[in-house]
């Protein structure tokens, strides 16, 4: 008995040190993150978007939406039910926290907040309406799961007298109060058409997309086809879903690589998952020959960008999507002017922003931070 | 009504007969799959791979296997002791994110607290696991109920502590546990392969803890009334399960240097397809714990082979439910002819 339990601790620590002693053996330099040397001082070392015309978003006009019949008097205590999607990755943690922090702000009465989280899971999400339908919450903002799953549920809750305001990703239904739009197509369409730009309209490039059926990705998959549609040199030789995760990014991109060693660029929906692209395209000693990047303000890919002076589009796409979508939804239960949908502006232009990405970029906070203006209290990557 | 008197024991003995044959096909591939007979199989997949598509066994694709079959090897080494008990181990996959969230949390930034904070980790892995050896050996809960309890359980309180948010100030040497190489070759990753299967192979073929475990899978009411500590044996099992997945969660964390909650989503079944198809019976008691590592090695080299061709990776979800069901077929189909 003695012996057994010597040699597996024996066998444990051996196992635990030999694993370890790969930190140790000959190896690479170090890679990304928020270490390593600094091309900070000299980013950009050259204008990468001489000549690139950034796209404009389109913001149509917007019908007026009649809020009269969600009015709620002045002096009652709103409550407000935020349906999340999930929680599954940092943006959505931060714009949890940008709506808590809108909650707080809310004038008057004030406002309470009700949350739940889907899990991802559109079953569930149906199931927290109709939880969220018969506590006759005040106001719901829906993060929905899916595109098509959640519409009778949104049906359901305008019938019985409750506004819904659908946030970031688009659903495939018109009956809800209000959309607040981070204009995905448009962010899209900007980071194909610098890619385009950069390869001077022929190369074979790779897109990696979020999570099949989930509007930010439907709508990722649009703006690039709007853009590829009228450039038919580029060749998309793979497309691959890596559902926000860096390291499925990162197994993808390394197999892409082997599979078309020729790739010049990789079109990434999410900044969550570029870094882990540009893991794999290092380890291949191919940085080189990838002549741009796309991203978001991700921190991860901000400094990342910064620190290895990449050619890059990097579109803003703001988790104070939270906050305005709590104004929207206390603006409709005071009676007050609410349109169609509501596009939340960007932090800058996407050109400024890539080209003054030095400024946004954060080595002080973690890869998982998003650029915000929340205050401490609520930035849960804040450490006081 | 005499010749279907005469007939029909006849034909009960046909179909006896033939199950037994039948038993017998899929005992021999057991025993084939069990004693190595995987890499056979492995070796013959590459060949077939590097036929098809010429780049399958470019250094730089071979890489990019070790390093996705790394996790799955891990993860289905420490799954592999709760099989050979005759249990299963549903909650790796959650384990592994509570325990990337350990690492993310405390490591605070420095090289000094690498081996700590691993330290840290295996410990929670190790009481997750008690916690399942616990409901199973001393409680009595059937382990696929008991071990998806923790699932869930695991799965949320780690979601409840981050908040989706685990701090994730990594030592600047981190990637290198599992990066680290000379030049084209993955040191590192090689290293926990190779360290993973001998640690294993020791615990479960040459020590007495792992002959009761083969026992106790093979026959429980058997090894009962020869006095075996079962409960015990069983409960250090789950212990190891655990331990092994807080080993996957440093690897996996290693390679992008971030813990999100759903980084050990969906594991637990590739650990499983992993030992299925290193022949370790999911009914207990048969196997060889290193063909593990060869099944994880395959279906690595699977789900690789599927992107190289530019099939898309949701592929990868069909094989493994193949795997487990063809699996869980054969078996039942091997218990009914004994």
């Amino acid at each position: 008995m003695k012996m057994t339990r010597l040699m597996l601790g024996g066998a444990l620590a051996l196992f635990i040190v030999g694993a370890a002693i790969g930190c140790g053996s000959a190896g690479e330099d170090s890679s990304s993150g928020n270490g390593g040397s600094s091309g900070k001082a000299s980013y950009p070392s050259e204008d990468f978007w001489a000549g690139f015309k950034e796209i404009p978003p389109k913001n149509p006009p917007n019908e007026v939406v009649d809020t009269a019949p969600y009015e709620k008097p002045a002096s009652k205590k709103l409550v407000i039910a935020y349906a999340d999607s999930s929680l599954s990755n940092s943006w959505r943690v931060m714009t949890k926290a940008d709506t808590e922090e809108g909650i707080a702000g809310v004038g008057g009465a004030g406002a309470k907040l009700v949350y739940t989280n889907a899990n991802d899971s559109a079953p569930k999400q149906i199931s927290d309406m109709e939880d969220l339908i018969a506590q006759h919450v005040d106001a719901i903002v829906i993060s929905a799961v899916d595109v098509n799953a959640v519409c009778p549920s949104i049906e359901k809750a305008l019938d019985a007298g409750i506004p819904v305001i659908v946030q970031e990703r688009a659903v495939d239904c018109e009956n809800y109060t209000s959309f607040v739009s981070l204009d995905m197509v448009n962010v899209a369409e900007n980071q194909m058409a610098y890619i385009v730009d950069r390869l001077e309209g022929k190369g074979e490039v790779a897109l990696i997309y979020g999570i099949p059926g989930v509007g930010h990705t439907v709508q990722g998959e649009e703006g690039y086809e709007n853009v590829l549609e009228e450039n038919p040199e580029i060749d998309v030789v793979d497309e691959q879903y890596a559902k926000y995760d860096p390291a499925q990014a990162k197994q993808l991109a390394a197999s892409i690589l082997v599979a078309h060693p020729n790739v010049e660029a990789f079109g990434v929906i999410s900044g969550l998952m570029t870094d882990g692209v540009y893991e794999a395209v290092e380890a291949a000693g191919k940085v080189d020959q990838i002549k741009a990047w796309d991203g978001d303000d991700a921190n991860g890919w901000m400094t990342l960008a910064v620190e290895h002076d990449l050619p890059n589009m990097t579109v803003p796409y703001p988790t104070k999507v939270g906050s305005v979508s709590v104004e929207v939804a206390v603006a409709a239960l005071r009676g007050e002017k609410v349109e169609k949908t509501t596009y939340v502006p960007r932090w800058e232009p996407a050109v400024e922003f890539s080209e003054n990405l030095a400024e946004f970029a954060n080595f002080e906070k973690p890869a998982e931070w998003w650029y915000t203006e929340m205050s401490c209290e609520f930035d849960p990557f804040c450490k006081s | 009504m005499a010749d279907t008197q005469i007939a029909e024991p006849v034909l009960a003995q046909g179909e006896a007969l033939e199950r037994r044959i039948e038993g017998n096909r899929v005992r021999a591939l057991m025993r084939f799959a069990g004693n190595g007979g995987i890499f056979i199989v492995l070796a013959l997949f590459c060949l077939v791979a590097v036929v098809i598509n010429g780049r399958f066994l470019q250094i730089e694709n071979i890489r990019t296997i070790l390093q996705l079959s790394a996790p799955i090897a891990i993860l289905a080494l420490g799954q592999a002791f709760v099989l050979f008990a005759g249990e299963i181990d549903l909650s790796v996959g959650s384990t592994v994110s509570l325990c990337a969230a350990v690492l993310a949390t405390y490591m605070g930034g420095s090289d000094a607290n690498i081996v700590p904070t691993i330290l840290l980790a295996v410990a929670v892995g190790g009481l997750v696991g008690a916690l399942n050896g616990g409901f199973v050996a001393y409680l009595g809960i059937p382990s696929f109920i008991a071990t998806l309890g923790t699932l869930l359980a695991v799965s949320g309180g780690t979601l409840v502590w981050t908040q989706g948010a685990p701090s994730s100030d990594f030592a600047p040497s981190w990637h290198l546990i599992s990066s680290a190489g000379s030049g084209e070759i993955p040191t590192a990753t090689i290293a926990w392969l190779l360290g993973g299967a001998f640690v294993a192979w020791l615990l479960a073929h040459k020590t007495a803890w792992g002959r009761r475990l083969m026992l106790l899978g093979s026959n429980r009411r058997a090894s009962q009334i020869a006095g075996l500590p079962v409960a015990r044996t069983t409960f250090w099992a789950f212990v190891l399960s655990g331990m092994f997945a807080a080993c996957a969660a440093v690897y996996l964390t290693s390679t992008v240097g971030s813990a999100q909650d759903e980084i050990g989503a969906g594991r637990e079944l590739e650990s499983i397809a992993a030992c299925v198809l290193g022949g370790i019976s999911l009914f207990g008691g048969r196997g060889r714990i290193v063909s593990a590592l060869g099944g994880a090695l395959l279906l690595g080299g699977l789900f690789n082979f599927l992107i190289l061709q530019g099939e898309p990776f949701q592929l990868q979800e069909i094989i493994k439910g193949v795997v487990v069901i063809v699996a869980v077929l054969g078996y039942s189909r091997l218990t009914r002819t004994t």
